[in-house]
């Protein structure tokens, strides 16, 4: 999870993402779906997570704002494999260990 | 207004002067968006006879009704100018722009005028500022993107050009994000004559929708049906280079002037799967794209090891670069393809130009004396050499730059009958072998010949009758269009097809929905149709977002036809009725679909009337009077 800078919540549950930077393609869905979700309108700029991306070519980090949810629904859009939802990860790699 | 942002940013660079208009709620639900409304501006805005590099010519960018909805795949913006290479209208599609441009408040941007220094644009939402780029000029492409990002963050989308298109060579293009291609046809020269470097957009405005959680469930429900595609992981993976080896297998890879397929064995052990998988990096997809044909090319080892740079489409760079000039392998490729965009040159045309000027120097035709003393040799030297000699005018650069009709001018007018192009600009494709809307669209478009809006199901070869009606119904042919499509000899007519398959496309590029065929397939007219009331609470007719699109090609016909174009200008390059292509050997002439007959002038003419017939135009391709009334664009349009 190198790069990605989660905030650890106050509430019991898990974070429900995993979190790969490096395979990040930068095409901003995830900030879109976020905000369409959580602010009810369609502005990535002030969504809860940051794709910070290096001239346009790399994607640096992916960071989860104070405001973030933990709701998942980001990682639902990400066709990339940077944003995996842990339980989709779990069933579809039975046995193999988190990396 | 929901859904759109409700302005018209207009920008003249002359007085400096910045305005706001309002898009008028008619206007939106006339034009729709995209492409349809650019061919309004520009219609309203460029008048006849305006010298296409002057102050009076407009760089128009139009954002689309889905732009920044979160519709999967539909991203792309609408670039539109006068082109400097035909003279008549050009369009282009490309990723990014319009979704960040409607995010900071407007549907569509004008810009005309000539700035009397170098400058760039910046557009932060409401703050639009002109400033000084003396700095930036004279640096390529990626220089200049890195230093804007550098300045203003790299959360902003850029558009910009390098050393070609600051000295208006007529080949050149402008880029979004490094990697997105504005158009064909000399869109890199318009902002060269404006003396507009660079152009930065941040968009933190956002947008609302009418029916936020019922177009939210659809998006769900697209996505959905975009993972069950087939077909998936290969486009993933491979991008456009999907078909690469089965293309080059199939001798559709020409070089030598289009004269003669590329041998195929050399083509797939050097350009094959195999051989992009070495130096594909990283997926690079434009904003709201899951598939991304688009990528990152490095190079771990070989020659230029270490060059990293973005790509739009392999495809067209091997077509290009590879087979033409027989280069060696991808290294030399990427280096070729990363060179012109760094200068802004237009690869498809650069290449057709340089490999005609072999070919005329391999027969003889022209001598060492014309190209500096330099021959013309099939290798990578030669394609860096040229590349630096147009980007800098030098010598018969100086000509090259300009195109086919600087060459023309310059060796004499008699060469028209060797070359292959077409208004100007260079062909993408061969139709001989396979003649489908695409080959008949090459003569026909309105902006041709490359961004053909006769993209159709025909550009595979075996499609039955059957499989092109159920493409008819999808795109919202009526009973009786169907009817005249189908009631032919051949078991469909090419020209009325045409018509249609246009009106298809254009819609998508009012829609701004990627042509790919993974994400294209989504969209059927009834799912247009319902998504365009989700996002915009506008009740709209199917009927009525197809009339938006005739609107459109009416439109630009009807510029086109006031800058001087006539029926002449709607045919195919000569050669392809007095020669053959050498396909893998075998001499290959212009036939129909079904190869059932080998194609002469006159039966290109006869679908030509029947095209006209059915667009409405008259025997000059001229949009009747009535024609004009039902698509209620009487009043729009000049005397
Ligand atoms: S987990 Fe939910 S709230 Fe957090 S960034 Fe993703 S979509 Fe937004
Ligand atoms: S959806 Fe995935 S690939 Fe796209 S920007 Fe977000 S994390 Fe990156
Ligand atoms: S498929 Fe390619 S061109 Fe189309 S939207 Fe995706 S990245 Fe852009």
């Amino acid at each position: 999870m190198a790069g990605a800078k989660t905030k650890v919540k106050k509430e019991s549950r898990e974070f429900p993402i995993l979190v790969y930077p490096e395979k990040c393609a930068g095409c901003m869905t995830c900030q879109v779906m976020c905000s369409i979700r959580n602010l009810g309108e369609l502005n990535p700029l002030k969504s809860y997570i940051r794709v910070n991306r290096d001239h346009g070519i790399r994607t640096t980090s992916l960071e989860f704002t104070e405001d973030c949810t933990w709701c998942g629904y980001c990682a639902r859009f990400c066709n990339y494999g940077a944003l995996v939802l842990k339980k989709l990860a779990k069933t579809e790699n039975e046995g193999e260990e988190e990396k | 207004m929901l859904g759109y942002a409700g302005q018209i940013l207009k920008i003249d660079l002359s007085t400096g002067n910045i305005s706001k208009e309002k898009l008028e709620p008619e206007v939106a639900r006339k034009f729709v968006g995209g492409i349809s409304m650019s061919a309004k501006l520009l219609y309203e805005t460029v008048k006849p006879n305006t010298d296409a590099l002057s102050p009076e010519n407009a760089l128009i960018a139009s954002s689309t009704p889905f732009s920044g909805t979160g519709l999967i795949g539909a991203n792309k913006t609408d670039w539109t100018i006068k082109s400097p290479l035909s003279g008549l209208a050009s369009t282009a599609t490309s990723g990014d722009f319009g979704t960040h441009l409607k995010w900071a408040g407007y549907d569509n941007m004008v810009i005309t005028g000539k700035a009397p220094k170098p400058v760039y644009i910046t557009i932060f939402d409401d703050e639009i500022q002109i400033r000084d780029a003396s700095d930036l000029w004279g640096k390529d492409t990626y220089e200049t993107s890195d230093e804007l990002w550098d300045r203003h963050g790299n959360e902003c989308t850029l558009f910009s050009i390098g050393p070609a298109a600051e000295k208006m060579a007529r080949i050149s293009m402008a880029y979004t994000n490094k990697q997105a291609t504005a158009g064909r046809k000399g869109t890199g020269a318009v902002l060269g004559s404006k003396n507009l470097k660079a152009i930065v957009l941040r968009g933190t405005k956002g947008l609302r929708v009418a029916h936020t959680k019922e177009l939210n469930a659809k998006i769900e429900e697209i996505y959905q049906q975009f993972l069950k595609d087939p077909n998936l992981k290969p486009w993933m993976d491979l991008g456009t280079t999907i078909a690469v080896e089965t293309y080059g297998q199939e001798g559709k890879a020409a070089w030598k002037n289009w004269h003669e397929s590329y041998p195929p064995d050399r083509w797939v052990s050097r350009f094959g799967v195999k051989e992009f998988m070495k130096v594909r990096e990283i997926a690079l997809p434009c904003v709201l794209c899951p598939l991304s044909c688009r990528l990152v090319y490095k190079l771990k080892d070989g020659e230029f090891a270490g060059l990293e740079t973005p790509q739009a489409c392999n495809m067209g760079a091997i077509l290009s670069y590879g087979s033409k000039f027989d280069l060696l392998n991808y290294n030399q490729v990427v280096k070729c393809h990363d060179t012109a965009n760094r200068l802004s040159i237009d690869t498809n045309e650069f290449t057709c130009l340089l490999d005609f000027l072999m070919d005329l120097q391999e027969r003889g035709i022209i001598d060492e004396k014309v190209t500096d003393g330099m021959k013309l040799e099939r290798n990578i030297d030669t394609v860096l050499t040229w590349l630096h000699k147009v980007a800098d005018r030098e010598g018969f650069g100086n000509v090259i730059a300009d195109g086919y009709y600087a060459i023309f001018a310059a060796l004499g007018e008699e060469l028209v009958k060797e070359a292959v192009e077409r208004r100007g600009g260079s062909l993408d494709f061969d139709p001989r072998g396979l003649f489908g809307t695409e080959g008949f669209g090459t003569a026909v478009g309105v902006c041709g010949p490359h961004a053909t809006f006769a993209l159709g199901p025909l550009v595979i070869s075996g499609r039955t009758p059957e499989q092109l009606r159920r493409y008819c119904a999808r795109t919202g042919l009526s009973e009786e269009e169907s009817e005249r499509v189908f009631n032919d000899p051949l078991g469909f007519n090419i020209a009325r097809l045409t018509r249609y398959v246009e009106r298809w496309n254009v819609l998508l590029d009012i829609m701004g929905i990627c042509n790919r065929p993974p994400l294209a397939r989504l969209y059927s007219l009834a799912l247009i149709t319902e998504l365009y009331h989700l996002v915009t609470g506008i009740d709209i007719k199917p009927e009525e977002l197809l009339a938006a699109a005739e609107r459109c090609v009416n439109l630009l016909k009807l510029f086109n036809i006031e800058q001087g174009a006539t029926r002449k200008d709607d045919c195919l390059p000569e050669r392809f009725y007095t020669e053959p292509f050498l396909l893998l050997g075998k001499e290959t002439w212009l036939q129909d679909y079904y190869n059932t007959k080998r194609l002469t002038r006159k039966d290109i003419e006869h679908w030509l009337d029947e095209y006209y017939e059915e667009r409405g135009w008259d025997k000059n391709g001229n949009p009747t009077s009535e024609t004009l009334t039902a698509i209620g664009l009487k009043n729009e349009v000049r005397a």
